[in-house]
């Protein structure tokens, strides 16, 4: 079976990445960008939802070495099995999966906002999340 | 005949005949005083021929319209209703008639008659000739006639054209008077009635005498030509520097009425051209501080989503650098060291991180270490290569919070910028509302134009009195260097002592002329000031009058301080009021006053005090005023109106082609 060559979402999530993209705060960003901050979404809230049919979203290739130790500590962090950071499969496949479910959980929080003030409430949350840990 | 002298004798006009004159279809006006007074009202609302007037009257004894409007065409003088009845070929005249009485039974008719031809073609007639015709008739009955330059010459003496301005004028003329050149128009005036131009006229004569005599004395001895002509060239210079002097003060005052009438335009006036130069920088700094906004805003937002992605992760990041920290310290992961440097290390026999020579244990201890790193895991390498990018991305989430702060102050800062600036334009639109931003801009920069023409000229001004003070010492030079030359020749001693006196009359003519013009000038001092003074329904405000020696006249407050750039406008008018009366007084001219709308230029709260001054003149002079109805008002009215002997309404038909006269009372 050849190795994965790129980052996949569920295939509903298309429509929603369009949509993510829609608000000014991420206008700019790139799948990439919009699909980390979806998984550390899924993450801290520790929901994951298995994908269902499956359609490419970036490229591995475009993936920096950072941003590859963020999808890895997701994957250890859930294991007490440091061995899971040598299975690039299950790696991708759990980020995937927070991406997933942070998604439609981003989304949902994005509507629940005023138009244009979402930056706000997102700064906000962040800096109290930021310093209760 | 004996030449009639009218000079100390008063005169007065007793009647004016218009024919064909603009609007003066044919009029007659007649001006008998009554038993108390020689006040004469004419009323006209604006296009009646009030100031027509003025013009006719100016017409018939110099032959010119002097209060014709400069800003609009001039219709042709002959009367529009009489050239509409005109056929081609048929002739009309044009004729304004004064008739006037001295007090010594003369009396003085004259009559300024232009002709004119309805040509085939229609359109303007044309003039065909013109004649001025002046009669005098003695109180015994004797009669005579002067045409034309003779004509003239009689009216020179019954009010001389240089001094016209101060018995026929308008009353702006006396609002204005003193606003401008105050010591160009007083010398002027104390000039005209010294009656110089003959003393200036021997002086010019004795000077050409004086050029002759060096020159036949210089034929004599050939040594003076040089210093005669050096005399001569001075002589010319320094003419050419007093009209070029003459033409920089007149260019300096043109400049100084011109700044006078801006700086009024100008006055309560906002800053326009400030102003907009500043509004547009403040539009400027709004773009470009709007467009560093978006950038902050831009790079807020990529702080914000890095850092979320990564502050949501903090806790997955902060397990793995303690699973990573554990294993390390339980030796399952080798130290972080470069396998070049320990193979480089051991080749050498020589620390490649101190450079010290490798002892045994050293060398046993890098050759272990290089094999633990040989055998561990994939899993190992994967742990060992997460370390430094999760210790930058947990530095990062430290650093989010303060990098957060700082984007927030520079956003509010810029925000805090705009709305200044915002304000700032807002108010600016206020302070501009309402006002015509290009005329205002417009008129300030005539007025810095004129500003600097008055800086340039004076300068100018000043280089020409130095090279004028630099000539008069070469001339006094030449002057020395001539007598020099002829004292070696003694056949020339009769030359000489006619040239000494011509330059010694020369200089006298000179010094009786700034005598007189000083008695004078002191003398229109006096007399200014005690009508002034007695005229003023304010009586312990002024204390002096004065004309200094460059003839600029200035009020003195009884604080002793000048008072005349702000005082207001009746008391300004009162002022050249007695100034004109003290000029008929001084030159011995009691002739009629004529003034068209005197009160225009005065609040309503003076307009009475100056309409009984102008009733009291009336009793001493015969004095005739032509008002607009709005401006011969109630007020005016219960003044003037019971004092004056004649008060008449001009009509403009509904033609408005012809003008007629009616007595009120």
């Amino acid at each position: 079976m050849p190795s994965q060559d790129r980052m996949n979402m569920d295939k509903s999530d298309r429509v929603l990445y369009d949509k993510l993209a829609e608000e000014p705060l991420l206008r700019g960003t790139t799948r990439k960008e919009q699909f980390l901050l979806a998984m550390a979404t899924g993450f801290v809230h520790n929901r994951r939802i298995e994908l269902g049919p499956k359609e490419g979203l970036f490229l591995l290739k475009d993936l920096h070495s950072d941003e590859e130790a963020l999808l890895s500590a997701v994957a250890l962090s859930l294991s007490e099995d440091a061995s899971v950071v040598a299975d690039r499969s299950v790696v991708l496949k759990t980020a995937e999966e927070f991406a997933h479910a942070g998604l439609q959980l981003l989304l949902s929080q994005i509507e629940s906002t005023e138009f244009g003030t979402f930056d706000k409430h997102f700064e906000k949350d962040l800096l109290e999340r930021l310093s209760q840990a | 005949m004996r030449m009639w002298q009218i000079r100390g004798l008063p005169v007065r006009i007793k009647r004016i005949r218009l024919k064909n004159y603009r609007q003066f279809l044919s009029t007659e006006m007649t001006f008998a005083p009554s038993e108390t007074s020689d006040l004469h009202i004419i009323i006209g609302r604006n296009g009646t021929g009030k100031t027509n007037l003025l013009n006719a009257i100016n017409w018939c004894l110099y032959g010119d319209e002097p209060h014709l409007s400069q800003d609009l065409p001039s219709p042709c003088r002959p009367n529009l209703h009489a050239v509409n009845g005109l056929a081609a070929g048929d002739e009309l005249e044009v004729c304004v008639d004064v008739w006037a009485d001295a007090d010594d039974g003369t009396e003085f008719t004259f009559l300024r008659q232009e002709y004119y031809r309805q040509s085939q073609e229609g359109g303007a007639p044309v003039r065909t000739g013109a004649k001025l015709k002046v009669g005098l008739r003695s109180a015994g009955g004797d009669s005579k006639y002067y045409f034309d330059a003779e004509g003239t010459t009689v009216v020179e003496r019954f009010v001389p054209k240089g001094l016209r301005d101060f018995f026929f004028f308008d009353g702006e003329r006396l609002d204005r008077y003193f606003k401008e050149a105050t010591g160009q128009n007083v010398r002027h005036a104390v000039f005209q009635i010294s009656r110089l131009d003959l003393v200036e006229r021997v002086e010019e004569n004795l000077d050409k005498l004086a050029i002759e005599m060096r020159r036949a004395a210089g034929q004599e001895t050939p040594g003076a030509i040089s210093a005669a002509d050096d005399v001569e060239r001075c002589k010319n210079g320094i003419r050419d520097l007093d009209s070029r002097i003459a033409d920089c003060q007149k260019q300096i005052k043109l400049a100084r009425e011109k700044f006078a009438d801006y700086a009024d335009k100008l006055k309560d006036k906002p800053d326009v051209k400030r102003l907009v130069e500043e509004r547009e920088a403040h539009q400027r700094e709004i773009e470009a501080t709007r467009t560093l906004l978006s950038q902050r805003n831009v790079e807020r937002h990529a702080v914000l989503v890095e850092g979320a992605t990564l502050g949501l992760l903090k806790a997955a990041l902060d397990k793995t650098r303690t699973i990573i920290q554990a294993k390390r310290k339980r030796g399952e992961i080798p130290p972080a060291i470069s396998d070049h440097l320990l193979k480089d290390s051991v080749t050498n026999n020589r620390c490649t991180v101190c450079d010290r020579a490798l002892d045994h244990g050293s060398a046993e201890h890098i050759t272990d270490l290089m094999r633990v790193l040989a055998e561990s895991s994939e899993v190992t390498t994967k742990l060992t290569a997460l370390e430094t990018p999760i210790a930058l991305h947990l530095r990062r989430i430290a650093d989010l919070p303060g990098r957060l702060l700082g984007l927030a102050r520079e956003l509010a800062r810029l925000d805090g910028d705009v709305e200044k600036a915002t304000k700032r334009i807002a108010e600016i639109d206020v302070t501009l509302g309402g006002y015509d931003d290009a005329k205002i801009v417009e008129w300030q920069m005539e007025y810095a134009k004129w500003d600097k023409e008055v800086t340039a000229n004076t300068e100018l001004l000043g280089g020409l009195k130095n090279q004028r003070v630099g000539l008069e010492a070469d001339l006094e030079a030449a002057r020395k260097r001539y007598e020099r030359a002829l004292d070696v020749a003694s056949k020339v001693s009769v030359l000489r002592r006619q040239l000494k006196f011509c330059e010694g009359a020369e200089s006298l003519a000179g010094e009786a002329k700034l005598r007189i013009m000083t008695e004078n000038r002191l003398a229109m001092e006096a007399e200014t000031q005690r009508l002034f003074m007695d005229f003023l329904w304010k009586k312990h405000t002024y204390q002096a009058v004065k004309i200094d020696a460059d003839y600029n006249l200035d009020l003195i407050h009884t604080s002793g301080l000048s008072w005349l750039g702000i005082t207001s406008a009746a008391e300004r008018e009162l002022l050249a009021l007695s100034f004109t009366l003290a000029l008929h007084h001084i030159s011995k001219r009691d002739a009629p006053i004529m003034i068209d709308t005197p009160v225009a230029r005065i609040s309503d709260e003076h307009r009475d005090n100056f309409g009984k001054i102008l009733s009291v003149v009336g009793t001493t002079r015969q004095t005739i005023l032509l008002f607009t109805p709005s401006e011969f008002s109630s007020e005016i009215q219960e003044s003037m109106r019971q004092g004056a002997a004649s008060v008449a309404e001009l009509t403009l038909q509904s033609s408005e082609e012809v003008t007629t006269l009616k007595e009120i009372s």
